[in-house]
């Protein structure tokens, strides 16, 4: 996940409504100065599930900012009512789980809940940018079942598994066939993946 | 239930596209500025955090006490993140490892005043602004060696 920040870069958050929902004032206005920085002008600042499920409800939102710990634990829950019940589109919007505290037990928790990433503190505004920028940029379906709803965690795909076959439609067999047509010239392959500018 | 996949187009890629033009350079230092301008809120917020320790450190309970721990745990919780802001960096490596032993002490259900206490009264001298850095340095490898000693008994 190495997302390097150019200055030459641009980005601007003024057209996403975004919602924080965190217990502690201090660190929504950490955040909420951050995201400022960054041109948000829509902002919902929650400190209770209640509020932020009734927000949730009530118009479109781009992107959760979420303490997982908030009310004991009711970041979790509130996730995953966002993916199961809260109708579309806010039920695919990003989330992004923002903790001070990171053992395994909660990545596993965050990631089971359907939340798309984890940012740890202390935040930095370099940091969070390159985190909204890898939310902003996914393109994995979502996905619901008994066990699980949110974004399809399988996104690095390595290949089958030594001795299968595969289970998706997609998955094509280890074994190549024989070549069905030539190979191609290192010209043809220049101009297939470098486009060259040509005068007439 | 079957297993359903939904392709959602990225509304959060579309509403960063459909801003005006800012370069990230001055987004960063706009976030920059904004985060010094809370410095001193900050400074106050880790100042009242560490009181409430110390309060909670004066009533210690007898026999291991889940709840009073997890009061440790969410104070100390609060501290993370907010030291960097204060230019305290060294709060929010105290805070966490202070995280990490109250978290392995409710994961064995034992409580141990001592590793508790010593967190506390290192927050309490990194708090000092202008504490020079290889003392700083000293204090958080003594509270690494606590902490590697209770996490490990935890895991």
């Amino acid at each position: 996940m190495t997302q390097r920040a150019s200055d030459n870069q641009f980005f601007n958050l003024e057209k996403a409504r975004i919602l924080l929902l965190d217990g502690d004032t201090m660190s929504v206005a950490i955040l909420t100065q951050i995201l400022a920085g960054f041109g948000a002008k829509n902002l919902i600042k929650c400190t209770a599930v209640d509020a932020a499920k009734a927000h949730a409800l009530k118009g479109e939102i781009e992107l959760f900012l979420i303490d997982p710990s908030v009310e004991g634990g009711s970041g979790y829950k509130f996730v995953s009512w966002l993916r199961r019940t809260c109708p579309p589109p806010n039920r695919f919007s990003s989330i992004l789980a923002v903790s001070g505290h990171t053992p395994v037990s909660t990545v596993k928790q965050v990631r089971d809940m359907g939340y798309n990433f984890l940012v740890a503190k202390p935040l930095t505004p370099t940091g969070l940018y390159q985190r909204i920028m890898w939310v902003a940029r996914e393109r994995r379906p979502y996905v619901q079942n008994k066990f699980y709803a949110g974004p399809d965690r399988r996104f690095k795909f390595e290949g089958l598994p030594p001795g299968s076959d595969g289970r998706r439609e997609s998955d094509l067999p280890a074994d190549l066939g024989d070549p069905s047509a030539p190979n191609m010239s290192q010209e043809d392959i220049d101009a297939m993946v470098q486009p060259l500018r040509i005068s007439i | 239930m079957s297993t359903h996949l939904h392709f959602s187009a990225n509304k959060l890629s579309a509403a960063i596209k459909s801003g005006k033009p800012r370069t990230l350079k001055q987004c960063i230092a706009q976030a920059d500025e904004n985060l010094r301008n809370i410095g001193q809120a900050c400074v106050e917020h880790i100042n009242q955090h560490i009181q409430l320790l110390e309060n909670e450190m004066a009533c210690w309970p007898a026999a291991f006490d889940g709840a009073y721990l997890k009061g440790i745990y969410d104070i100390s919780l609060r501290l993370i993140g907010v030291g960097s802001v204060a230019n305290l960096p060294a709060i929010d490596h105290a805070a966490r490892s202070l995280c990490d032993v109250v978290d392995g002490m409710i994961t064995r259900s034992a409580g141990d005043r001592e590793p508790v206490l010593v967190h506390v009264k290192s927050l309490r001298l990194l708090n000092a602004h202008g504490q020079p850095p290889e003392v700083c340095a000293a204090i958080l490898a003594g509270l690494s060696k606590v902490r590697d000693k209770y996490i490990a008994r935890a895991e």
